[in-house]
């Protein structure tokens, strides 16, 4: 059950204030109660001692000296003298004495809740022998229902003021939640205002409650890293849409010079290779920024085989062999025979990029060093400009030293692309830049 | 009129060098910021078209160093990034025009021309000297009603001397502004087409000869 803080509140302290008052007023009432009946049974006995010190005996005469007028409407009373009823205020009434000592009960007189005293006690006789007593029963009998009628006003009254305490509280308990409950209502207007374009905003200096600090805080690195990571994607789209219209510009411009005017068949031909080449280094583009994405999204599945990775790395180099030999680079190898389990196209896309790095960065002339022992597979070349900073940017997304194309085809997301893809397979790569070589190191797992 | 293309990435290059060589402009090229730097020293281009990613040395950074040196030349940039920061710092740094890649040729000529008439403080696409009428759009030549069929290199020349109509231009600077670097160098090459302009103009003659120094497009002056 999700109740909102204000009701569990406003719910929590209202049940706790009734419940007091409910207390206070069920005790005031009680102690009123009793001490109303104190003094009733105080008055009750006072009038039994009264009507019992009336009673006279004379030489064995016993004589009802109570005089009926001395009793208050809603009063009854019987003597016993020696177990024998003597006199009773009114015949209809029988009162049932306690069964031993003095003592107070309850019972009804005409249909009305009552109050009885019986006294037992001894009636001294005049005139026979001296100092001779004899034993007497006084009950009276008096209606509760004036002490009975001022309990319940008193009652209603502690009652009344009570359910008055409750209400006024209910009020006050409103209006004190509803003031405590303003820096979490101002914070979720802020937070409501908070608009995916616009992450800037911070939270912690608009509320003023301590409690709130920890999680305005959090909040606001959470903002932080949020708007980070949003930027870093807007560079990034705004990065693959550099990167696809260099190339669409330059098919746009091929096709439309050579849609320009009649030429002969030979000019269409080489716009057409050209374009076609265009389209081809685009689509490497878009795949390789797929399976990035894909690495990204932990979308990439391996499928693991046994692999003579140093024929892998071999196949590698023979795709790069036209290249090299364009740039009069030395290819220096030293292959140890390694057999391993892991994913072949994966690890082809690995060697095949570190490759061509190595190709097209090397200077003209250079030399180009391939090494494999126990799984750990080294290429480097010569030529390397690049600073202790910049090596630390090769795995950043579309960086590039010199911030351009060039060599064509270096898009700046292949080293990235191989970084992900070493780290799938449980390896590791590693760049460093020695004496002007450039040399990237990778370990697999065995 | 000469144009100096620097991009790096070959199928532009290549694109617009042809496209721009075809409607009659001197073009040379360059594949990187350092070349195209050089190139914008040593020659008076009358405009450059200059992509902003480049390597060794940017557009932004060679716009600034020509105009640290006092040149005047046209600079319409290329680039793939078109947001108004990146306009913004394209124009600011001196570049004359912007252009976002991909673009239509068809508006790089424009954007072209456009740069060449304003080197020559001329707003009219269409120039007129005399009874001559050229329409640098079109490339079509009319004296009087008679319409004049020009080769593409006889046509800028025409066109070169009539932006300057009136001041005397030298065989210099015909050629630095009519010729690239794969003309033929011929020492008379000038002499030559001027020639071959006066014939096709016909009388009175319209461009003159000032001994020494060099012809004269215009009414007799």
């Amino acid at each position: 059950m999700k109740h909102s803080i204000r009701t569990r509140l406003i719910v929590g302290t209202v049940l706790a204030i009734a419940a007091v008052l409910v207390a206070i007023t069920l005790i005031l009432s009680g102690l009123v109660r009793g001490a109303l009946r104190d003094q009733f049974d105080d008055g009750l006995r006072a009038k039994t001692l009264e009507l019992a010190a009336q009673i006279e005996i004379n030489a064995g005469e016993i004589e009802n000296e109570i005089d009926p007028r001395t009793l208050a409407p809603g009063e009854a009373y019987e003597l016993w003298v020696r177990d024998k009823m003597i006199g009773k205020s009114d015949d209809r009434i029988d009162l049932v004495a306690v069964p031993v000592g003095s003592g107070f009960s309850e019972v009804t007189l005409a249909g009305q809740p009552a109050r009885q005293f019986t006294l037992r006690s001894e009636a001294r006789i005049e005139g026979g022998e001296p100092d001779r007593k004899v034993p007497i029963v006084v009950i009276l009998a008096r209606t509760t229902s004036q002490v009975d009628a001022a309990a319940h006003h008193i009652t209603m009254v502690v009652s009344g003021v009570g359910l008055a305490g409750l209400v006024l509280s209910l009020l006050v308990v409103l209006l004190v939640v509803r003031l405590a409950l303003a820096p979490l209502r101002d914070l979720a207007s802020a937070i409501a205002a908070i608009r995916a374009s616009d992450l800037s905003t911070r939270l912690a200096p608009q509320t003023t409650a301590v409690e709130l600090a920890a999680v305005t805080n959090r909040l606001d690195e959470l903002l932080g890293r949020l708007g980070a990571a949003f930027a870093r994607e807007r560079d990034l789209t705004a990065e693959v849409a550099h990167e696809l219209r260099t190339p669409l510009a330059g098919l746009r411009a091929t096709i439309q010079l050579a849609l320009d005017r009649e030429r002969p068949a030979e000019r269409y031909r080489s716009a057409l290779e050209q374009s076609l080449a265009i389209t081809r280094e685009t689509e490497r583009l878009v795949a390789s920024l797929l399976s990035l994405a894909r690495l990204d999204a932990g979308q990439t599945a391996l499928h693991a085989t046994p692999i003579d990775l140093d024929q892998l790395v071999r196949d590698g180099l023979d795709k790069v062999h036209a290249r090299a030999t364009e740039r009069g680079l030395r290819v220096v190898t030293e292959l140890e025979p390694v057999t391993l389990t892991s994913d072949r196209d994966k690890l082809s896309v690995v060697i095949a990029n570190l490759l061509a790095n190595a190709t097209d960065y090397a200077d003209q002339g250079g030399e180009i060093r391939v090494t494999l022992t126990d799984s750990v597979l080294r290429i480097s070349n010569t030529g390397c400009t690049l600073s202790p900073d910049q090596v630390d940017r090769v795995f950043e997304r579309f960086w590039r030293a010199d911030a351009s194309r060039s060599p064509e085809g270096h898009s700046g997301i292949g080293m990235p692309l191989t970084q992900k893809l070493v780290e799938l397979l449980g390896g590791t790569i590693a760049i460093e830049v020695v004496d002007g070589r450039f040399i990237a190191t990778v370990r697999l797992p065995r | 009129m000469r144009v100096l293309v620097v991009e790096d990435y070959s199928p532009i290059r290549l694109a617009v060098r042809d496209g721009l060589a075809e409607q009659g402009y001197a073009v040379d090229v360059a594949s990187n910021g350092e070349d195209g730097l050089w190139l914008a020293e040593q020659n008076p281009y009358d405009v450059i078209v200059l992509d902003v990613m480049l390597p060794k040395v940017d557009g932004l950074e060679i716009v600034k160093r020509l105009r640290e040196k006092g040149s005047q030349v046209g600079v319409l940039m290329l680039t793939a990034r078109d947001t108004v920061a990146d306009r913004v710092t394209g124009l600011d740094s001196g570049a004359d025009d912007y252009l976002v890649k991909p673009f239509d040729l068809s508006e790089l000529f424009a954007r072209v021309r456009a740069l060449v008439r304003r080197g020559y403080t001329v707003k009219d696409p269409v120039l007129r000297v005399a009874d001559l009428v050229i329409d640098t759009v079109k490339r079509s030549v009319k004296r009087g009603e008679t319409s004049i069929a020009f080769s593409p290199r006889e046509y800028a020349l025409l066109e070169y001397l009539a932006l300057r109509a009136g001041e005397v231009v030298t065989r210099t600077e015909i050629w630095e502004h009519v010729y690239d670097f794969r003309s033929d160098a011929q020492s008379n090459v000038v002499d030559v087409y001027v020639s071959y302009l006066r014939k096709k103009l016909g009388q009175p003659s319209l461009i003159h000869t000032r001994r020494g120094y060099g012809y004269v497009l215009g009414d007799e002056a």
